[in-house]
């Protein structure tokens, strides 16, 4: 059962960054999904692994989009790609829960990505 | 939209489409394919048509209105599989409308007093099941998932039974037809690909009569009568014609909610072969089912013909093919009109030879038995749950074997325990009732904002896990409070039927000082069945919650 669907209202207008941005959504209703059939310890795991590439590839080719148009914006956007990678961080440092707790951390921290971040600065940073 | 670019994904129309499908739900398959596969599930629904032919014979109905009575059946049945085809106004899903063994009981008595009270009491009990349409979504606690089950695996065993009685009539060489009929049908529905598998049921009964060809068994009397037939011809009307007997009310509103399960299930089982990620049932358009079944009947009723149902064997056949376009609906409802203005070819159709219906009849029934456990698979069994299926299954089992028991019965009471469908869901109906007394749950947690959400969460976990709650529920409801828990929420009602939860969170009102900050509802409002949020006057509110299981 997806829970999010990508739409073109939050299309930054660069193939290969609104590529990662679905990427993100699918991983979201993995997640999601895996939770539903009681597998959510293989694929807590999957997620954490492709977040991992997300934040050291993704959050690099966005940087780089915004520096070549010389954003303003683009310090407060590092700003932010910091905020996640520490809030991934902390999710994979708590060992204290069970995959399943897990999951519905990870899936409130994709929901933030989304909501904040993907929805609002990355849609502000692309411009009218 | 409260999240600008980001839909949500929780209704059918993002289901998500299993790769066994051929032909998934909004597929458009060319015209030759559509109407090969419109032909296959008629030539499956077709048999269903010996029901009405049952009961015009107990009705004293001379053949040629007989005839009249087939045609306006055909067209009645045509319009239904139209309507329930579509998305606005039926089910969505690809189910062929059929006239239904479930009323056969029950018109086999009214038809001593002539085929009108027949006509007026399918009338009567069509229009009661189109109200029963909304009553079943609201009293659903009383028709839980594994009643539903118990009533599609009742039908298979049902069909699978009648299957094997038709094909052994002929005997040893009867049994090798119905034998091949179903061994060819399994080989093209198991191994086969692409086209080979489309065709499974098809190519299953073209073997099947091929044998037959070579057994020498007599064929059906009127089958050559068929050839002598008109090819094409209006129908005639002048079987139409309608009376009540109140004597007949019972059996006929039983068999109405029989069929009403019948469709929910049949609904159900489309939802689940349509959607790989398929969690829980889909109530609007179990709903939209089996109103339009109950239209449907209605319907046939006017037309002056019978009973009518989903035909869970149609639905078998598209598990199998993986054809589930809604599409073929529309080529199904052209080849039942085409027949219902060909006397010949109906003719020719419902006098196929015993052995080759009886096999296919097997067929389909294991198909129909298998949905069913699938069904029963999602339910978290228990003592109560498990009670509710094995006794009425085992009485069913008990009639489809004509148990002496039966004999026994009174005769006022025989008319309403002639179906194993019948008794088996009457039974369900009733035990379920019982094992459910008291078995309604409610708990009251008080929220400490000192507390850690994940400790709160936990305490209400160990509430659910302590209920029998299914597991996608606990899932939902864990990842619906994580987010709705925060420091204003104040206390948490549960309750819980067996069927539903429904969650009532109270929110302390904002301080004076504080920012106001929308809810967030991402998850809330995407993966509860319904959310409702109440403010009150001393500005604190609540928000009401219901997860379906």
């Amino acid at each position: 059962m997806p829970i999010a669907i990508w739409t073109p209202a939050l299309s930054l207008g660069v193939d290969s960054l609104d590529a990662d941005h679905q990427k993100l959504i699918d991983t979201l209703n993995m997640v999601f999904d895996a939770m539903l059939f009681d597998r959510s310890s293989a694929a807590l795991h999957s997620a954490l692994a492709t977040l991992d590439d997300y934040v050291t590839g993704h959050f690099a080719r966005e940087e780089a989009w915004m520096q070549a148009r010389d954003h303003p914006d683009l310090a407060r956007h590092r700003q932010e790609h910091e905020a996640l990678r520490d809030q991934l961080a902390l999710l994979c440092a708590m060992s204290d829960l069970s995959d399943q707790e897990r999951s519905v951390e990870l899936l409130m921290v994709l929901r933030d990505w989304l909501l904040g971040h993907i929805a609002h600065s990355d849609r502000d940073a692309s411009g009218p | 939209m409260m999240f600008p670019g980001i839909r949500r994904g929780s209704d059918s129309l993002m289901a998500r489409r299993p790769d066994s499908l051929i032909h998934g739900l909004d597929d458009k398959p060319r015209a030759l394919t559509l109407a090969a596969l419109g032909l296959q599930h008629f030539m499956v629904a077709a048999p269903n048509l010996a029901i009405v032919v049952m009961i015009c014979r107990a009705a004293g109905v001379d053949a040629a209105a007989a005839e009249g009575v087939l045609s306006f059946s055909l067209i009645a049945l045509a319009i239904a599989t139209l309507v329930q085809c579509s998305r606005r106004l039926g089910s969505g899903y690809f189910i062929v409308s059929c006239n239904s063994g479930i009323y056969l009981s029950a018109s086999l008595a009214a038809a001593t007093g002539g085929l009108p009270v027949v006509c007026g009491m399918t009338l009567v009990a069509g229009i009661f099941q189109a109200f029963f349409a909304s009553l079943l979504v609201r009293a659903r606690r009383f028709f839980p998932n594994e009643i539903v089950a118990l009533s599609i695996i009742i039908v298979g065993i049902e069909i699978g039974v009648i299957g094997l009685n038709r094909l052994s009539g002929a005997g040893v060489p009867g049994l090798v037809v119905g034998g091949a009929t179903f061994f060819v049908s399994v080989v093209f529905g198991v191994f086969g690909r692409g086209r080979w598998r489309l065709y499974c049921s098809l190519l299953g009964m073209a073997c099947g009569y091929l044998v037959y060809l070579t057994t020498g068994i007599p064929g059906p009397s009127s089958a050559s009568d068929a050839f002598s037939s008109a090819l094409f011809g209006l129908p005639s009307s002048a079987h139409l014609g309608l009376e009540f007997d109140v004597g007949y009310l019972l059996p006929f509103l039983f068999a109405a909610v029989a069929a009403s399960l019948k469709t929910m299930g049949a609904v159900d089982i489309c939802a689940r072969i349509n959607d790989a990620a398929w969690v829980r049932p889909e109530m609007h358009a179990i709903r939209r089912g089996v109103l339009v079944d109950g239209l449907s009947t209605t319907l046939s009723g006017l037309f002056g013909s019978t009973g009518t149902n989903s035909s869970t064997s149609s639905v078998g056949v598209s598990h199998a093919s993986g054809a589930t376009s809604r599409v073929i609906g529309i080529a199904v409802a052209a080849w039942m009109l085409v027949f219902a203005l060909s006397p010949a070819f109906t003719h020719l159709v419902v006098t196929l030879p015993d052995p080759v219906v009886g096999g296919m009849l097997v067929f389909t029934g294991c198909l129909v038995i298998a949905n069913g456990f699938q069904i029963l698979g999602t339910v978290p069994m228990d003592m109560r749950r498990a009670g509710v299926v094995a006794f009425p299954l085992l009485v069913a089992i008990a009639r489809v074997a004509n148990a002496p028991l039966f004999a026994q019965l009174p005769d006022s009471v025989k008319p309403l325990m002639s179906s194993a469908l019948a008794i088996g869901v009457f039974a369900a109906l009733l035990v379920n009732a019982f094992l459910s007394w008291g078995n309604a749950r409610q708990a009251t947690v008080a929220l400490d904002p000192g507390h850690p959400v994940g400790e709160r969460l936990r305490q209400v976990r160990r509430i659910l896990d302590e209920w029998n709650v299914a597991h996608n529920v606990k899932v939902r409801v864990m990842l619906t409070l994580r987010e709705l828990l925060d420091e204003r929420a104040s206390s948490l009602k549960l309750a819980f039927n067996g069927c539903t939860l429904h969650i009532g969170l109270t929110r302390a009102a904002p301080a004076q000082d504080a920012q106001t900050t929308p809810d967030g509802r991402f998850f809330a409002d995407r993966v509860s069945d319904a959310m409702a949020h109440r403010k009150r006057a001393d500005g604190s509110s609540v928000i009401s919650l219901c997860f379906e299981q």
